[in-house]
Parts: C-alpha cells; sequence; structure tokens
C-alpha cells in the first residue's frame, strides 16, 4: 500500500515531462555543475588549510590584520555597491526608451547596449583611462574643473558601471515591455497623476526586476578586474582591488594568501547574493512565480 | 449623471478610416446602455474616449451636460473596469480598492481608518468577505473581477464604464455576475454603460443596447426592438438566429432560388432578393409541397422540425405536442413573415 503510493507519483512525473532525456539531462548537468563550480570552490574553500590546521589559523589571524587587504576588498565592495546602484538609474530609463518608446535608432541602441558584453574588458579599461586620463576628452577638462576621475575611485565606480549597465537593461527591458498599460490605465482613471503612476504603480511592479538587476550588476563588479585596473591607478590601500591584489599574491607566490583574499571575496559575494534573492523573494510575493 | 456625446470622431494616425466615425449618442441619467457589435466596430474606442483614456479629433463629450474635452481622464470621476481587469499584481485586495482614495491630495484624502471602512464596506457590497489581505494572483477570476468592480466604484462615480468585464469568465458565474450587476446599478443609482460582443449579456442587463458597425451606430433602442424591428440585414443577423433564402423578385413576386419553399409577394422592382427571417416565424404547409420534415427535438412546447431542401437543411421551429407528429410528409414552407433585403438594405416590406 505505502509502496504503491511512493512509486505512483514518480512515475507519473517521469511520464508528464515533455523535455526528451529529461533525467539524463538533469543528471549531466548536476555532473557539470559538480565539476565547474562545486569542485574548484572546494579547492579554494580547502586551500589556506593546505599546510596544516595551524598555519591556515595563522594566514586568517594576519589577514584579519592586513590592513592592505582588508582596504582591497573595501575598495572591491564598495565600488560595485555604488556603481550597481548608480546604473539603476540609466539602466531603467534606457530599458524604459528600449521597451516604450519609439525613438529613432532604438534597435542600434538595442544592439549598443550588448556591447560591453562583447568587449574584452582590457580594451574597456584602455578606452576609459584614455577618456579619463588627465589628458583625455573627458578627463582634461574635467581636470581644469579640478575634478579628477583617473586614478580615484570614482574612476572604478564609473568602469564597473560601464560593464553591469547591460545587466539592468537586458533584466528590467522585458518586465517593462510585458507590463500590462491597461494597468496604467486604471491608475489614471483613479485619479493617479503622471508622477504616481510611476511611483506607485509602474515602479514597484518593477522592483523584482531591479533587485534581480542590481544583484548582476553587483557581482559582476566585485570580480571586475581587467576594465578596472587600467584606470584605478592601483595604489595600496587607496585604489586597489581585490582581484588585482590576488593577481599581485600569486605573482608573490603566496598561494594561500591569494586563495585567502579569494576565499572571503567568494563568502562575502554568496552572503550578499542570497541577501538579494531574499529581498527579490520578498517584493515578489505579490507576483505569481519568479520575477 | 447623463453621457452625451456630439458627434465623436477618432482617426488612428496610421489608418485613413476612422474607428469611431461621427456618433451621437444619448445616455440618460440612472440608464444602463449596452454598446454590441462585431469587433472593431469601435465599442471599446467609444467607451475610451468617454473615460478621457484616448483622445477624439471631431465632437463633443458632455457629461452632467458639462463638456469634458480638455479633462484629462483623473479628472472625470468615472468608474471604469477593464476587460482584464488591470488589478495592481503588486498590491493586496483593499490597496487595489482603496488606491483612488489614497492617492488624492492630502486635503480631500479620507484618513487611513476612512480608507480601511470604506474598503470593508466595498468588501461586503462585492460579498469578498475577509478578502483583503490577500493578491490578485490568489483570487478566482469572478473574485477578480468583483475587486476591479470595487475599485471602479470606491472614489464614488457616478458613470461607470465596462469594456467586457465578463470576457474571461465562465457561463455559470457570468450568468451570477449579471444578475447581480444590475441589482448593484439600481441600488447605486448609476448611469452605466457596458461594452459586449454577447447580444444576450445586453438584452438581458441594458435599458437601450446600441449596435455598432465600422465605427458608427446601426441602431439603437430596446433590446426588443432591435430584435423586432431591425434597421438593416446586419442587425437582424446580429441580434437572433436568421434563416436567409437567396431568390429573385420578378413581376411583384419572390421567388426562391429552391422548391418547395412558397413565393412571396412584393411590390418592389425586379432583381435578385433574398428573404432573412427567423427559425421561429417559419411555417411549414402540410401537403403544400414535395419535402418532408422530421422533428429533431423538442425543449418543452417547442419542437424543432428539420426539413432538407436540395441539400440546405432548414430549422423550423413550432409549438408542439405530445401527438404531433414525427414525420410530416409533402410540405412546402411559409416565409411570408420574414424580410426582403437586397445587399444591406431591407426592400419593401413583403406584403
Amino acid at each position: 500500500m505505502t509502496m504503491r503510493r511512493a512509486a505512483f507519483p514518480i512515475r507519473a512525473r517521469w511520464q508528464r515531462d515533455a523535455l526528451p532525456g529529461f533525467g539524463l539531462g538533469l543528471g549531466l548537468t548536476l555532473f557539470w555543475l559538480g565539476g565547474l563550480v562545486m569542485l574548484p570552490m572546494a579547492a579554494l574553500i580547502a586551500r589556506p588549510w593546505g599546510e596544516g590546521l595551524h598555519s591556515g589559523l595563522l594566514a586568517f589571524a594576519h589577514a584579519a590584520h592586513d590592513g592592505r587587504m582588508l582596504s582591497a576588498l573595501g575598495v572591491s565592495f564598495r565600488s560595485a555597491l555604488i556603481a550597481a546602484l548608480v546604473d539603476l538609474v540609466p539602466g531603467l530609463l534606457i530599458a524604459w526608451a528600449l521597451a516604450r518608446s519609439d525613438i529613432p535608432g532604438r534597435r542600434l541602441i538595442d544592439m549598443l547596449v550588448d556591447l560591453p558584453f562583447a568587449l574584452p574588458t582590457a580594451v574597456v579599461g584602455i578606452t576609459m583611462a584614455t577618456l579619463y586620463g588627465p589628458n583625455g576628452w573627458i578627463g582634461g577638462p574635467l581636470g581644469r574643473l579640478g575634478l579628477r576621475i583617473a586614478f580615484t575611485q570614482t574612476g572604478i565606480v564609473l568602469a564597473i558601471m560601464f560593464v553591469g549597465l547591460p545587466f539592468v537593461v537586458r533584466t528590467v527591458t522585458p518586465v517593462l515591455r510585458n507590463l500590462p498599460r491597461d494597468v496604467e490605465d486604471a491608475a489614471r482613471i483613479l485619479g493617479a497623476n503622471r508622477l504616481q503612476v510611476l511611483l506607485r504603480v509602474i515602479l514597484p511592479a518593477l522592483y523584482p526586476a531591479l533587485v534581480t538587476a542590481f544583484g548582476m550588476a553587483f557581482a559582476r563588479g566585485i570580480g571586475e578586474y581587467g576594465s578596472v585596473i587600467f584606470i584605478a591607478g592601483n595604489q595600496p590601500f587607496h585604489t586597489e582591488i581585490a582581484p588585482l591584489l590576488i593577481v599581485i599574491r600569486l605573482q608573490e607566490y603566496d598561494t594561500q594568501g591569494a586563495a585567502l583574499i579569494g576565499l572571503v571575496l567568494v563568502g562575502i559575494s554568496l552572503l550578499s547574493l542570497a541577501l538579494i534573492s531574499l529581498l527579490r523573494r520578498h517584493l515578489s510575493r505579490g507576483t505569481q512565480g519568479d520575477a | 449623471m447623463s453621457v452625451q456625446l456630439d458627434h465623436i470622431t477618432r482617426i488612428l494616425p496610421q489608418s485613413s478610416r476612422p474607428i469611431v466615425d461621427d456618433i451621437s449618442l444619448l445616455v440618460p441619467d440612472g440608464s444602463f446602455t449596452a454598446l454590441v457589435g462585431p469587433s472593431g466596430a469601435g465599442k471599446t474606442s467609444l467607451l475610451r474616449i468617454i473615460a478621457g483614456l484616448d483622445p477624439h479629433q471631431g465632437g463633443h463629450v458632455m457629461i452632467d451636460g458639462a463638456c469634458v474635452d480638455i479633462q484629462d481622464a483623473r479628472a472625470r470621476n468615472i468608474g471604469f473596469v477593464f476587460q482584464h481587469y488591470a488589478l495592481f499584481a503588486h498590491m493586496t485586495v483593499a490597496a487595489n480598492i482603496g488606491f483612488g482614495l489614497s492617492i488624492r491630495p492630502r486635503r480631500t484624502r479620507p484618513g487611513k481608518a476612512d480608507i480601511a471602512a470604506r474598503v470593508a464596506d466595498l468588501l461586503d457590497l462585492m460579498q469578498l468577505p475577509r478578502m483583503g489581505g490577500r493578491y490578485p494572483h490568489e483570487l478566482s477570476g469572478g473574485q477578480r473581477q468583483r475587486v476591479a468592480l470595487a475599485r471602479a466604484l470606491a472614489t464614488g462615480p457616478r458613470v461607470l464604464l465596462l469594456d467586457e468585464p465578463f470576457g474571461a469568465l465562465d457561463p455559470l458565474v457570468r450568468q451570477q455576475i449579471r444578475g447581480w450587476l444590475r441589482d448593484l446599478h439600481e441600488r447605486l443609482g448609476l448611469t452605466t454603460i457596458l461594452v459586449t460582443h454577447d447580444r444576450q449579456e445586453a438584452a438581458e442587463l441594458a435599458d437601450t443596447v446600441v449596435l455598432m458597425r465600422n465605427g458608427r451606430i446601426v441602431q439603437s433602442g430596446p433590446a426588443r426592438q432591435l430584435e423586432d424591428n431591425p434597421a438593416d440585414p446586419f442587425v437582424m443577423t446580429f441580434t437572433g438566429d436568421v434563416v436567409r433564402i437567396a431568390g429573385h423578385v420578378a413581376h411583384g413576386m419572390f421567388i426562391p432560388a429552391l422548391p418547395d419553399i412558397q413565393p412571396v409577394a412584393t411590390p418592389t422592382a425586379d432583381g435578385p432578393a433574398e428573404i432573412l427571417i427567423r427559425p421561429a416565424d417559419i411555417r411549414l404547409l402540410p401537403g403544400g409541397g414535395g419535402t418532408h420534415a422530421h422533428l429533431r427535438h423538442r425543449r418543452g412546447p417547442v419542437g424543432i422540425y428539420e426539413t432538407t431542401i436540395a441539400h440546405t437543411t432548414f430549422a423550423v421551429e413550432t409549438i408542439t405536442t405530445s401527438d404531433s407528429a414525427h414525420v410530416i410528409p409533402d410540405c412546402a414552407l411559409d416565409i411570408t413573415a420574414g424580410r426582403l433585403a437586397r445587399g444591406d438594405t431591407w426592400l419593401e416590406r413583403a406584403a
């Protein structure tokens, strides 16, 4: 009796699934996920303890007092956070233009949005360093006004923003496009002015997508390396980012130290992503399924 | 409040044909009017113009005698129920219903407690007790429709516009919500305009049915009048079952193209024509011709006989008794009660 009960739902699900070879596919996927993601992660977690428990603990104790590492982590997370937050504004505007307006060159903009995905990050970095450098097209005039962008944290934020922008546009556009227009009409008829329609009807419907976009841009920003190092100046304690410090440690044959920074980076990233997904779930409680 | 439309025209930028073409209509205070017609007739466009959601190029919209052409939708205080409910998915049912009140400027905004009380009243009125805390996606279609209605009524509008509100509901719920809507209309003293493509729905709910086609009003009046005195063949086809019998007029007689249908006298000029007749108006003349009619089924006192003449099957509705014959042999069809048409207009009525 109990056996039949247990066996039946499983068979029923197998038969109902439309995807052919789902079982095999799932198995392979899990295998690759394990091989490509979980195994290196395990290695990373294990690495600091490679020379024994004592050595590992000592490394952690050192790290806790290593000002250069802590400030590098600080620069990385702070820059990624600011960049991802600021990205939401132009990202939302571009998404709006793509989804709602009929501006000329809409297709061209649509294409250009993906450019940061396609460019090697080093190219982005060199271009930005040239533009914003002390003699650059933008950096020059701004410099005369007393504003320095290259070799400051502002420069880091700008570089990360450039790389993170497509995430916002690509996440928000489809949601905005699928937003029913009659909901806005309903709000208008109920007496809402344009600002109220935007703030109380459209934006709340976009919150889950905006949070997802923020999370992706943020995650990308933390790991961003190529585009940042050219514009950052890379002064320790000031404009040195954590990924760069990992490379420096590796060049110093300090693999344990590099792995340690990596471990902290991964830990905080995972924690942030978990918080973001929690927030998104909270925000999308009114809508069915995911957002 | 009455709604008056005075030569309203709306032309979409891309198209040459107006989607609303010179429409004038008076909806008296407290009346229930239904706009019916095939899709693309301009019903929804007209409703959106009245609400102020869409602009119009010519004419005036008057509510309660005052021209509202330059008033934005938000200033007109009209209740509008959308075809797909258009509920705010991220708000609870209570927040949806209270939305219109909560966005008012501080001066005229009721207090939180007043809004909550109004929402509770409306939930009661809509028979949605204890649903205030739910989200729209947790409700059934009929419940969502009632929430949409409650939301539209929350600000106390005197005019209620409904855009195919029952389209997505199953027939049983539809029937229930109809009766209840009519009741609500009476109780709140509303002026209601309903858009629908369902003629039965229109006939059941509305005092006045306005039949539209290609952006124009074809005929308006009580449903019964449209059924009994259709202005043209289109109205007749739209308002009920119709049998069309082709033929031609010669020497003052309409001669059907099919045998076993009796000719009909008419004073009109010779030429092709057709007769449109409701199945209930066709008579069977036993012994008058060469076709056999079979009793197909019987619903109460109404029986339906079917007869096939030259591969065309006609259904004839008649009053039957339990001893009515199952087969009526050698009969002909009498269609004198039908209307004679040529193209889109009536010819002189068959005498």
